[in-house]
């Protein structure tokens, strides 16, 4: 599924890509960036963590329009503030859409790229960004003169509290939580690789939710397939090597055969022996009977038999 | 000092660590050590160093530097190594009343809760920077240590907020994940080492997120932790690296 988000054959509005300290979501950042450069006819990248130069290796630079976020979020530098760039600020509340309005060449179809919500959301609160989030899916060619295909953001699940993730997962269409760590690569390695859960809705109404295994090669293209929970054998009990109490002993307690047998013949008392009696001789108690002679003054009544009941 | 540790980690004095943030985090030990090994490392370089010392008085790092063949008291006096003096800046934000200058001091967000650490990366800038604001070399900025900003009532946030300046200002065009892809030329003059505290046994949320948070920025982490087995007067403990 996440093989398929990536390469477009399964629509996706808003992807995010949940990471956290242990398990890096970077990698499967850059070939995102990188494969919709190549699908998309324009992508505009909103980097804030990192510099644009670590997601766009590989990637056609011609299409993708960089908004800066890194360099100067809080407006700390007064004497570097270029004002005909077009960068981004924390200190007012986002606003994607009209970013990406400001920018010169506008095409019809493109692709938005955020790393990541989390400066954002540690700004602002949740519902100011899903708004700002929305705000972007819904702009449309006619009114705004820019449609947005796809919307694919960070997100770093350890910062936040989890009614702000919950909040971001139910506007998601796909949502990529990351669960074993990529791999740092080797000089001349394989790339990465690692394990993802992949929760993806359909227009259809029609929810996937499924454990991948995918694989990134040096040229950051993504290779996913579902990954198969291992057949277990059949749980054989193990015995435990049971400890012989007879074992090592300077006197015998093992019986043998003869002896077993004759243990198994031992009458117990107190048991009763029917089969051994003769068969028609009645049992010594068979249960306890009440044998009641009433003297010529009992009055017995069944109702009151202690006669101490006064009506 | 530590040469294995250079080896594995790829810099020494001769090729000092480029566009990398190091973040050292201890557990139930003290990883201080480290940052004497990095300042020596860099001073014996012959790099710049600026030293924003929140935890430690300038004689102690001098003591340490004495004992590992670094004299730091003539590194300052050359203007090799700058010292921000952190720890008297945070007492004095404390102790002297706020008409007596806590207006000028870099950590009045200390006591002012509305305001940020950007006074502070403003000192750390003029201290680094040539007038025209860019480094002049390799430069290191040591912290020693962030913990102690959250321990006096600093948010991880307006911290988090300092340290992405100062990634910026020192290491631009970080090496990332894809180092082995980048090209060197492109590589930042400057490096950042950080220690933060990261303590097992101790449950602070506050210094928890700012953990997380650096560990977003950094390139490199050292994670010092005692040993598992407990205490051994021979063997301090042990080191990771991610």
């Amino acid at each position: 599924m996440l093989q398929q988000v990536l390469e477009g054959t399964e629509a996706s509005s808003i992807v995010v890509i949940e990471d956290c300290v242990d398990h890096d979501g970077r990698p499967v950042f850059h070939c995102f960036c990188s494969q919709l450069a190549k699908r998309c006819e324009s992508v505009h990248l909103f980097h804030l963590e990192n510099p644009a130069g670590v997601f766009l290796e590989g990637a056609n630079i011609s299409k993708v329009h960089i908004h800066d976020g890194f360099s100067d979020p809080l407006q700390w530098e007064e004497q570097n503030r270029d004002p005909s760039a077009d960068k981004i600020d924390l200190v007012s509340a986002p606003d994607f859409l009209g970013h990406l309005k400001r920018t010169p060449v506008k095409t019809s179809l493109v692709a938005v790229v955020i790393d990541s919500l989390t400066p954002f959301l540690q700004n602002y609160p949740g519902y100011v960004i899903c708004r700002a989030l929305q705000r972007l899916l819904r702009a449309r060619l006619e009114s705004d003169g820019i449609e947005v295909s796809q919307v694919v953001a960070g997100f770093h699940g350890d910062l936040h509290d989890d009614s702000t993730a919950a909040a971001l997962r139910h506007m998601a269409t796909t949502w990529v939580q990351l669960q074993e760590g990529a791999e740092s690569p080797t000089q001349g390695g394989t790339g990465f690789h690692g394990n993802c859960e992949v929760l993806h809705r359909r227009k259809s109404g029609k929810v996937i939710r499924q454990a991948e295994v995918y694989h990134i090669s040096p040229q950051w293209s993504l290779t996913s397939r579902v990954q198969k929970t291992p057949v277990r054998p059949v749980a054989q009990v193990e015995q435990e090597a049971q400890v012989d109490p007879t074992a090592n002993l300077t006197f015998n307690l093992r019986l043998t055969d003869t002896e077993k047998e004759a243990r198994s013949r031992v009458v117990l008392p107190y048991m009763h022996h029917h089969r051994k009696k003769a068969p028609n001789k009645p049992a010594a108690n068979p249960g306890g009977q009440i044998f009641y002679q009433p003297d010529d003054v009992d009055d017995f009544d069944e109702e009151d038999p202690d006669d101490d009941l006064d009506f | 000092m530590f040469t294995e540790l250079n080896v594995i980690l790829g810099f020494d004095h001769l090729k000092p660590p480029k566009g990398q943030f190091v973040l050292i985090s201890d557990s139930l030990t003290d990883g201080s050590f480290l940052i004497h090994h990095f300042l020596s490392l860099y001073i014996k370089g012959g790099w710049k160093v600026c030293l924003l010392a929140l935890a430690q008085s300038f004689g102690h790092y001098n003591a340490v530097g004495q004992k590992l063949g670094v004299p730091l008291t003539q590194a300052r006096e050359k203007g090799q190594l700058r010292f921000i003096d952190g720890l008297k800046c945070s007492l004095q934000m404390y102790t002297c009343a706020p008409q007596e200058g806590q207006g000028e001091n870099p950590l009045r967000a200390l006591r002012d809760k509305k305001a940020t650490l950007r006074p502070l990366y403003d000192l750390v800038k003029t201290q680094i920077c040539s007038e025209e604001g860019v480094l002049e070399g390799p430069t290191l900025l040591l912290v020693d240590d962030l913990s102690v900003l959250v321990s006096l009532g600093v948010s991880a946030k307006d911290v988090s907020d300092f340290m992405h300046y100062c990634r910026v200002l020192m290491c631009p065009t970080q090496q990332g994940y894809c180092r082995v892809l980048m090209c060197p030329t492109q590589q930042s003059q400057g490096a950042i080492v950080s220690l933060v505290h990261k303590d097992a046994d101790v449950e602070d949320e506050e210094n928890s997120t700012l953990f997380r948070h650096m560990a977003y920025h950094g390139t490199v982490h050292l994670a010092v932790e005692g040993l598992s087995s407990g205490y051994s007067r021979d063997v301090h403990g042990q080191s990771n690296l991610y």
